[in-house]
């Protein structure tokens, strides 16, 4: 409050100067720009011009990057269309504006504080006017309320011997006995010949491994705890890297994660901002929320994943009203609220704990405000979050947390769930890791499929504490090895002649789906077959 | 007040326990669950480290032992009460019906062939079947076929009775009753062995779901001669004769993810001699040992694995492994780590040295006779340094596997040790009391 309040008298005391950057392409805009300066034109000087070679070649991620270093407004100008000196560029800039406009809605930054332009080589004139009206705009708008920080300097003790040999105690690291069993196992290491899992944890017990800065490996593991299900002394493996990756994380080592750093600036700016967000986009009239009662559904961030990969039109929001759907019908009225923010899972796994108790203190704050007892997730990462994370870091905490899986259980088991008539349906079920191996929820899903009257499970060759991962996490380690790893899950899928394969995890459809999408090495006919969310499978077998 | 010893039991600890005390005079109950007394022993093929064969000298004991005028063998009995103390406990012992007089039967068989019912031979780990009027094995003791009561025609539904009509001793008595008896004793030996885990729930080494999977014991039975295939080793998928065997160690035993944190102490062992005999059976046999550590630790061990090594080209590699499978000829592919990268190599059979396990009566024994079981439910020592083969009440002795995990060597010098032990305090208590 203090604090804002003398920004607010130092605001009045200096006429508010916006800090602007503008993307230019080489061919038109960047000529536009020099048109305009040859010919005097006056444009505020206030103004950062960032030469690029295309408007397409300004990936969101460097806007959101900007907006949430504390840069005012960000303008991206390119060629008009069609006279795009790398024929598309620019029609994928116009794509990419589109989807960074809605992301920037939905997490309460606004729209306005970004534009697209097209301003070809001879609209000097047009050039000077578009950047003393967007300076104008910004200057009505405001300081943008995301203030750059500087870097905290890097932890000394991070990453020292001390540090990481308790990391080695708390995670039993310390009594590997190198059999080598979780070698066998892991997905990566069999995918990728540059990853030796238990090497690892070798190279940290002999002190070697300090230098983590250079210690890729620690970001080429999805956490699954595929190896810590295996492990006979039960090294809790997934989460010794995370801690390696706290470690890295205060050595200011952490690389960018897949989008460019998309995703987690998203995140870091949820965690670090109190806008009024837009995330309630996908509840229509069919659907009854409320704003306090019993039970709370905590939806996750599909809407914001539903934006940033919207090209490939996952209607992730689907499986958020399906949820709400089922608890209708149940006569259910859940919370459902406009102030969740993102719970923390993938900046937890990328180290960056203080803005995982941000985010902790906000939504545990929003849950007991609403008087919920109960909490729902349909996300296996949220739902790992809250029950293992938050508790590590708040303690017990006072509401009963549960997936969407065992809600709908308890819904079928009260006789509150009618399904339809004459459903004859075979699927399979992928595991999550966050709900199967860190939750010890194997049953929950399965079970609630057998219930439903017609539709039956094939299980997949590799299943519930042998469960494949999908391949990615914390969307750190989007690369080949994933891709490979994802093909031969689908491949499994289709192994079962099911009608789809069911995933009670959003990420692992996301993961899953973008597999299939590239160029694949197998027989396109040998991954073919439906992905679709578990909450959503149940919805659609609901009797209407 | 009585000098008589029980000993509950009769593998080779039990045995070898009643053998000592009968030979000194004294007299013994051995009570022995199963219809034949011989216990695991019996089962295996050779032992290590001398690759004897195991039955040939363990059958003259258990003659020895049926035959001694002071030895009472008591087969196909459990112990369902103990009252008293040392020098006079009361003992119930509930002698099952078998449904064949043993003084009758003279064991010529005649009546199992004709017997028109089949189950798994639970004496070949279920590789073979037997008829439900049985001989345990070829060198059961005693000689005396047994009715398995849950599988005969007879009891499901009062039909059939062929080996009733056919034995022209009339020894078959359908009416027999089970039995109770009390006996008096002044001492106790517990030696009642261990339980081979069902590897099926680790699944990642595919026991019961690849067909070419197989437990260290149901190798044992198949390649002895008198085992379910005649000592040939088969595939259960095609029954071919294996050329590349895995020998997987310590499933499930040194996990404590699984819930047993030790070492079986013979699996290593077991794994090198099974890998030497299936040279000894076909020399185009190559095996391959994948191990955790190598638990040599036995005088002649360590020579014993050079001799694999060396004269039988047994192949070691120190990994952990899990199991996969090539569908098309269901051979299992053993996946192991080899520098910290997975390495595949494919074989055409995989033996798992599954852990082996307390019995699970080891529970109800050690409440009937109050004494307390480990943390793994092997019986507890009164104090495992000084005093081993006592328990924490007087007069009640441990000797074998039960106690902890051991070779027959072991076995047998703990079962003398008991005897002893047991001896010791009936003849304290007959002079005192
Ligand atoms: C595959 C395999 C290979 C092996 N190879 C070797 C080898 O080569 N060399 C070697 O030295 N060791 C070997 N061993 C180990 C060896 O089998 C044991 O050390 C030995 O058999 C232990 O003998 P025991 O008398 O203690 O137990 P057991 O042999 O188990 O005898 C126990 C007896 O008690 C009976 N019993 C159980 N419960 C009751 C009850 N409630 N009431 C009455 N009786 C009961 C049982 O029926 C059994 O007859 C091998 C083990 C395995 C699994
Ligand atoms: S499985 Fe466990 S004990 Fe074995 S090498 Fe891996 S971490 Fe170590
Ligand atoms: S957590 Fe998963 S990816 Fe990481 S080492 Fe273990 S099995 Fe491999
Ligand atoms: S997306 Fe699914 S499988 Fe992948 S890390 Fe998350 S929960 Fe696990
Ligand atoms: S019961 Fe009769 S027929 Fe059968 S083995 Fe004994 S003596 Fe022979
Ligand atoms: S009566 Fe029972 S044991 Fe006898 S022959 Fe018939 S099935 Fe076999
Ligand atoms: S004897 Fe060998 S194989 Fe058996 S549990 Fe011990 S180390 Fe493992």
């Amino acid at each position: 409050m203090q604090e804002a309040e003398t920004e607010q008298v130092a605001a009045t005391d200096a006429p508010f100067e916006p800090n602007i950057i503008a993307f230019c392409c080489n061919w038109c805009s960047y000529a536009g720009a020099d048109l305009a300066g040859v010919s005097r034109m006056q444009y505020p000087p206030n103004i950062k011009i960032i030469r690029v070679m295309c408007s397409g070649r300004v990936e969101p991620s460097f806007i959101i990057d900007a907006l949430e270093s504390g840069v005012d407004g960000v303008l991206v100008a390119g060629c008009h269309i069609g006279d795009c000196h790398y024929v598309s560029g620019n029609e994928k800039a116009e794509k990419r504006a589109k989807m960074v406009s809605e992301l920037l809605d939905i997490l309460g930054v606004g729209s306005d504080r970004f534009r697209l332009e097209w301003i070809s080589a001879s609209e000097g004139s047009k050039f000077a006017e578009v950047m003393n009206e967007f300076n104008q705009q910004i200057a009505e708008l405001g300081p943008n309320p995301l203030k750059f920080t500087e870097k905290e300097p890097p932890d000394e003790q991070a990453g020292s011997a001390v540090m990481i040999k308790e990391l080695i105690q708390d995670t039993g690291a310390f009594d590997c006995v190198e059999c080598g069993k979780c070698t066998s196992v892991c997905s990566v290491a069999n995918n990728d010949e540059k990853f030796a899992p238990r090497l690892i944890v070798v190279k940290a017990l002999e002190g070697v491994a300090t230098d983590l800065a250079r210690e890729k490996d620690i970001w080429s593991c999805t956490t699954c705890a595929e190896c810590s299900a295996m492990c006979p002394y039960k090294v809790d493996y997934a989460e010794f890297i995370r801690g390696m990756r706290v470690e890295a994380s205060m050595l200011g080592v952490v690389p960018v994660c897949s989008q460019g750093g998309l995703l987690h600036s998203t995140m870091r700016i949820m965690a670090n901002t109190d806008f009024e967000q837009k995330r309630l986009g996908w509840v229509d009239e069919s659907l009854q929320i409320a704003d306090t009662g019993e039970v709370f559904y905590f939806t996750g961030c599909t809407p914001h994943l539903d934006i940033i990969f919207q090209d490939r039109e996952l209607n992730l929001s689907e499986i958020n009203r399906s949820a709400v759907k089922i608890m209708n019908k149940a006569g259910v009225v859940p919370v459902v609220s406009n102030g969740e923010k993102c719970c923390g899972h993938d900046l937890n796994w990328t180290g960056d704990e203080a803005n995982v108790e941000n985010l902790m203190n906000h939504n545990l704050d929003l849950i007991r405000k609403s008087g919920a007892k109960t909490v729902v997730y349909t996300c296996a990462e949220c739902f790992r979050t809250f029950n293992i994370d938050y508790q590590a870091m708040a303690g017990d905490l006072e509401f009963r947390m549960i997936h969407m899986s065992q809600y709908i259980g308890e819904l079928m088991d009260a006789g509150k769930l009618k399904f339809k008539d004459g459903l004859d349906l075979n699927v399979t079920y992928h595991e999550p890791c966050r709900l199967s191996r860190h939750c010890g929820i194997y049953d929950a899903p399965r079970d609630a499929i057998s219930k439903i009257n017609g539709m039956n499970l094939v299980e997949m060759e590799r299943i519930r504490d042998k469960g494949a991962c999908c391949g990615v996490s914390a969307w750190m380690n989007c690369d080949g090895t994933a891709k490979k790893m994802q093909i031969e899950r689908m491949v499994e899928a289709k192994k079962t002649n099911s009608a789809a394969v069911l995933t009670a995890c959003p990420k692992c459809y996301v993961h899953l789906d973008c597999s299939v999408r590239d160029e694949i090495p197998v027989e396109r006919e040998m991954v073919e077959i439906p992905l679709k969310d578990f909450t959503i499978a149940v919805a659609e077998a609901l009797e209407d | 007040m009585s000098t008589d010893v029980l000993v509950i039991g009769g593998g080779i600890a039990g045995i070898q326990a009643s053998l000592d005390i009968a030979d000194k005079g004294g007299k013994v109950y051995l009570v022995e669950k199963t219809p034949s007394i011989g216990g695991r022993m019996a089962q295996l093929d050779k032992t290590f480290p001398t690759n004897d064969c195991s039955i040939c000298i363990l059958a003259p004991k258990m003659a020895d032992c049926y035959g001694h005028p002071n030895i009472d063998v008591l087969t196909y009995s459990e112990v369902v009460g103990v009252d008293g103390e040392a020098g006079k406990f009361k003992v119930k012992v509930l002698r099952k019906a078998r449904y064949v007089d043993e003084t009758k039967c003279t064991g010529c068989e005649e009546c199992v062939a004709k017997c028109p019912q089949k189950v798994p031979n639970e004496f070949d780990q279920g590789l073979g079947e037997r008829k439900v009027i049985y001989m345990p094995f070829a060198q059961a003791v005693p000689r005396v076929v047994t009715i398995d009561k849950e599988n005969c025609t007879w009891f499901i539904k009062e039909k059939c009775g062929a080996c009733k009509i056919l034995c022209e001793r009339e020894a078959v008595d359908f009416d027999q009753k089970d039995e109770e008896v009390v006996l008096d004793v002044g001492s106790i030996i517990v030696a009642i062995g261990y339980d081979i885990w069902d590897p099926t729930p680790a699944s990642e080494y595919g026991y019961g779901k690849y067909p070419n999977v197989f437990t260290g014991m149901e190798y044992e039975r198949m390649i002895n001669a008198s085992g379910p295939t005649g000592g040939e080793m088969k595939r259960r998928s095609d029954g071919e004769r294996p050329h590349k065997l895995a020998f997987i160690q310590c499933v499930g035993s040194r996990n404590p993810q699984l819930g047993h944190a030790y070492c079986c102490s013979v699996c290593c062992m077991f794994s090198t001699k099974e890998a030497m005999l299936a040279r000894e059976h076909h020399d185009d046999i190559d095996s391959t040992i994948f191990y955790k550590d190598l638990r040599a630790f036995g005088k002649g061990f360590f020579e014993y694995v050079e001799r694999a090594k060396n004269d039988y080209g047994v192949r070691y590699i120190n990994s952990d492994a899990t199991v996969q499978e090539n569908p098309e000829n269901n051979n299992p592919i053993v996946v192991y780590d080899v520098a910290g990268r997975p390495e595949k190599e494919e074989f055409d059979m995989v033996v798992l040295a599954t852990t082996l396990v307390p019995r699970p009566d080891a529970i109800k024994i050690a409440e009937m006779l109050g004494i307390p079981l480990t943390e793994f439910k092997f019986f507890e020592s009164k104090d495992r340094i000084l005093a081993p083969m006592d328990t924490v009440r007087e007069g009640v002795y441990l000797a074998g596997y039960c106690r902890e995990p051991m070779d027959i060597p072991e076995a047998v010098a703990e079962a003398s040790a008991a005897a002893a032990r047991a001896v010791e305090t009936v003849l304290a208590k007959g002079v005192t009391g």
